[in-house]
């Protein structure tokens, strides 16, 4: 049985009990072999006849017919009879080309060598194999893990590896690292193989394993190739990546299509309706997050002053997120992503600028269009007439602040409108792309009080629900759980209990598979109410595992 | 099957167009009751093997040396052609691409005459055990004591029979025809294959020791052959995905340190040292298959293990033999260097 502690798109930590073992994910299996010693903080150890040491036999198949050793390599025809399982242990089936077996916990990819140097296939193959089987199974690689692509691995759903790549090496004298291999000294490479591990499992646990994929990848082609085909499948990634996280840097090109940026830029298009506003400010980004508090901004925000600020709305053109409207910076990457800053584009970054801001204009409905943007994103000018306030200068020095207050003096009222209204509708945006669509009734009828940015929607003298800038994301109450229950919005529903602290997977009946982790829950039971809170997984995996606290209650009735 | 099949349609008439003519003679030497005595090998251009036509062996490419349009007149002048090679001597080995006492492959009258053409006091013939009958060997009319009957098994396990070499008989059928061979008095010879594909190393050694116990005989001279890659084989195409890496050498002495007996081994020579047959790491190989030569010339086990080298490469063939059950992998663990971005 499995519980998963922590994941991150399709790599996770997990404790596996097989057999009264406790079992940490991700893991090396390591070889019982006459030259090497497994390294003294390793938990697993693996005979190589077909037995992994842990107190019994695991793969040791006694019904053997044949002459030959139980671990004998199938041949395409005789592909069936691989799912075995002994003294109450967890079915483990050897994949090669048949379809998993639902019962199996552990899937071993046969033929995994034949994988290396081919992204295509490697691809295919763990990703067709991972939207088979359900998320609380594990996926076992042998013989191609190495510290320079472990992480990656794991990143597409594996979560044992073991030495037989690192001992091959070592047996032609070669010495590894997390780059690659040179002829050299060998006795330190199985520690080598554990110390990735290491970083592996913390970059999991600190939801920071993306940009160790990215590091390692940088190491041979066809990682990288692995890592662009990998971003392809981003659909499949988004409900198992967080809505909120720590702190990230984004160095690579590859950076531009994680799953959790591809994801921001996707709900821009998708669910985010900007508010009605006559003026569109467009402004660069800033190196210190939120932007709002950034120098350069209380700059922007004292030449905004001198007129009617709230018809203008803002929207800051940056890499990798593209567009970000002022009231939706606090929204998780905006806030956490940081990236080298060279003030100059590639191609792609700007046609992903361009795209995002493409798809604000058009559902927008703007009389007049400022840009407040360095020369070097002339890129934009060169595909729309806008009116330029910078003229070639730093958007921060005098003459681009004088011209931009100008600029608004001319097309804005002078004076200050509803303050209220425009609090409203930025909320409302926000609640539209935490929740969808559905998600602006939390707005409808309400009044929005607190200083920025910790806003509390009111419905008279009860809270429904506040923005906490911590988490970038707008917690209910459970008024506020009411009125999204009705419309069914990231419901889960449980068996018939009290929730009061953890709900976990068990008790789950069924869960909104939009759910991502730190998403708001609405715990319900057949029509009634039963709290709200913070998921803890995916509400696909909500359904499909039998361990593991799924939400995390906040208010309960 | 599908695979293997595709393989052998478009194989199977590749490159053997019009030719009629005798594929090979050669002579050498060859231990016979505890003498060296002279060999003359023929290997007639057949029809080719009834197998073969329906599917084939694995590790088979002799289909390339047949001509399915071979006409009777052909091979009576095929057999002009090597009775004038022919030099008297001791030993005469008639080979086809296939089966000698297939009756499609050569007439039986036709190998009648064959037979008693040679003046020689042994002949060797190779068939597959379904074409082998008491009839079949009363019609050669010869001295069932000259002649020798060569029977390639591979293995003595059913499933890697079908599993990795497709060979189309079982070890049941084997074992009658050699019951005929045997009871008729002719001498037999069995060939056993090192490492068919999709077998780990150990494992086909385990095979081939196992195989040699269970067949072994005072009247059955057993042949080794460690795999060598045939043009236009099926695992020709495993071998250039990196799917398949010849046996070592040092499993071949391994083998050799491990049986009960060596009195009646013989060792294939074909390909031995080179990149498609067995070979070990390249420095130390032109010595093994000399020591090799010397025991088939001598049989003599003692010197062969007394004049074995050191090489490294022998810690590289006993780790990768730890390593290799482990990959879960049909093919073979040298595709790991062939695919490493760093040095090896």
């Amino acid at each position: 049985m499995l519980e998963t502690i922590s994941r991150w798109g399709m790599a996770k930590s997990s404790i596996w009990t097989f057999k009264d073992q406790i079992i940490e994910t991700p893991n090396i299996l390591f070889l019982e072999h006459p030259d090497y010693e497994t390294p003294g903080e390793a938990t697993l150890s693996y005979d190589g006849w077909g037995t992994i040491d842990m107190s019994t036999t695991f793969f040791d198949n006694d019904k053997n017919t044949s002459d030959i050793t139980p671990t004998f390599s199938y041949p395409l025809e005789e592909l069936n009879e691989v799912l075995f399982q002994k003294d109450g242990g967890s079915p483990i089936q050897v994949l090669y080309g048949q379809d998993p077996d639902p019962e199996a916990e552990l899937y071993i990819v046969g033929n995994a060598p034949s994988l290396l140097r081919r992204s295509d296939d490697l691809v295919r193959r763990i990703l067709d194999l991972r939207k088979k089987i359900s998320p609380d199974k594990l996926v076992y690689t042998p013989g191609i893990a190495l510290p320079n692509n472990m992480s990656i691995l794991s990143y597409l759903g594996v979560d044992l590896f073991d030495s037989s790549y690192c001992d091959f090496l070592s047996s032609r004298g070669v010495e590894i690292s997390d780059w690659r291999g040179f002829p050299g000294d060998t006795s330190e490479n199985r520690k080598k193989m554990f110390e990735e591990l290491k970083l592996l499992r913390i970059g999991i646990k600190k939801g920071r394993i993306r940009e160790l994929v990215e590091t390692r990848a940088q190491t041979e082609p066809w990682l990288v190739e692995v890592l662009r085909k990998t971003d392809k499948n981003n659909d499949l990634f988004y409900p198992y990546i967080p809505v909120t996280g720590g702190e990230f840097y984004t160095c690579t090109r590859e950076s531009l299509n994680r799953p959790d940026i591809s994801r921001y830029r996707k709900r821009i298009r998708d669910r985010y309706s900007p508010p009605d506003r006559s003026i569109l400010l467009l402004l660069p980004c800033s190196a210190s997050k939120p932007y709002f508090y950034s120098k350069s901004h209380r700059q922007f925000r004292k030449a905004m002053k001198c007129c009617d600020w709230t018809d203008i709305h803002e929207v800051i053109l940056t890499s990798p997120l593209g567009a970000v409207p002022r009231e939706l910076e606090l929204f998780y990457p905006a806030k956490q992503y940081d990236i080298p800053v060279s003030y100059s584009w590639y191609y792609e970054e700007e046609r992903m600028i361009l795209k995002q801001l493409q798809s604000i204009l058009e559902k927008g409905n703007y009389s007049v269009i400022i840009s407040h943007l360095p020369s070097d994103m002339d890129f934009i000018r060169k595909q729309f007439e806008f009116l330029d306030t910078t003229e070639g200068n730093h958007p921060t020095s005098k003459e681009a602040l004088d011209n931009l207050s100008q600029a608004l003096k001319e097309n804005a009222q002078s004076s200050r409108g509803d303050v209220q209204k425009f609090l409203k509708e930025n909320l409302s945006c926000f609640c539209e792309f935490q929740f969808g669509p559905k998600g602006k009734k939390l707005v409808e009828g309400s009044t929005i009080k607190g200083r920025y940015p910790r806003y509390k929607i009111l419905d008279g003298k009860t809270q429904r629900g506040m923005l906490v800038p911590e988490r970038g994301l707008i917690s209910l109450t459970l008024d506020g759980a009411s009125i999204l229950f009705e419309d069914g919005v990231n419901i889960v529903e449980i068996d018939d209990f009290r929730p009061k602290g953890t709900v976990f997977a068990a008790g789950v009946r069924k869960a909104d598979n939009g759910i991502s982790p730190e998403d708001e829950c609405i715990i319900i039971h057949g029509d009634e109410l039963r709290g709200v809170g913070k998921a803890v997984m995916p509400g696909i995996e909500m359904e499909f595992a039998d361990k593991g606290a799924a939400v995390e209650i906040r208010h309960y009735i | 099957m599908d695979l293997r099949k595709r393989m052998f349609e478009e194989n199977r008439y590749k490159k053997r167009s019009d030719k009629r003519n005798l594929v090979a003679t050669w002579s050498d030497r060859e231990l016979l009751d505890g003498e060296l005595e002279e060999a003359f090998t023929v290997i007639f251009r057949t029809r080719g093997c009834g197998w073969a036509h329906r599917m084939g062996c694995t590790m088979c490419g002799y289909h390339t040396d047949t001509n399915p349009d071979i006409s009777n007149e052909d091979i009576s002048k095929q057999l002009e052609e090597a009775l004038s090679r022919y030099n008297g001597e001791t030993i005469v080995k008639l080979y086809t691409s296939g089966s000698f006492l297939d009756p499609k492959e050569i007439p039986k009258d036709l190998a009648q005459k064959i037979i008693s053409s040679f003046d020689c006091s042994k002949t060797v013939i190779e068939s597959r055990p379904e074409y082998v009958n008491q009839e079949v060997l009363k019609d050669l009319k010869v001295d069932e004591k000259s002649l020798e009957i060569a029977i390639g098994l591979e293995s003595a396990d059913d499933f890697v029979l079908k599993n990795c070499i497709n060979k189309g008989f079982t070890f049941k059928d084997y074992m009658s025809a050699r019951k005929i061979v045997l009871d008729a008095g002719c001498g037999l010879r069995t060939y056993l294959l090192l490492k068919p594909p999709f077998l780990t190393e150990k494992e086909a050694m385990d095979d081939l020791i196992k195989s040699i116990e269970r067949i072994s005989h005072k009247r059955n001279l057993i042949s080794i052959n460690p795999v060598n890659v045939q043009n236009n084989s099926f695992l020709e195409h495993l071998f250039r995905l990196d799917m398949y890496r010849p046996p070592w050498l040092w499993s071949l002495l391994e083998i050799l340190k491990e049986i009960k007996s060596t009195n009646n081994i013989v060792i294939s020579r074909a390909g031995l040292g080179g990149k498609r047959g067995a070979h070990n790491c390249g420095g130390c190989d032109k010595e093994i298959v000399d020591l090799l030569d010397d025991f088939n010339r001598t049989r003599d086990i003692e010197k062969l293990s007394r004049g074995i080298p050191e090489c490294d490469c022998k810690k590289i063939w006993r780790s990768d033999n730890w390593i290799e059950p482990a990959l879960h992998f049909r093919g073979s663990p040298e595709i790991l260097s062939n695919r490493y971005a760093g040095y090896v």
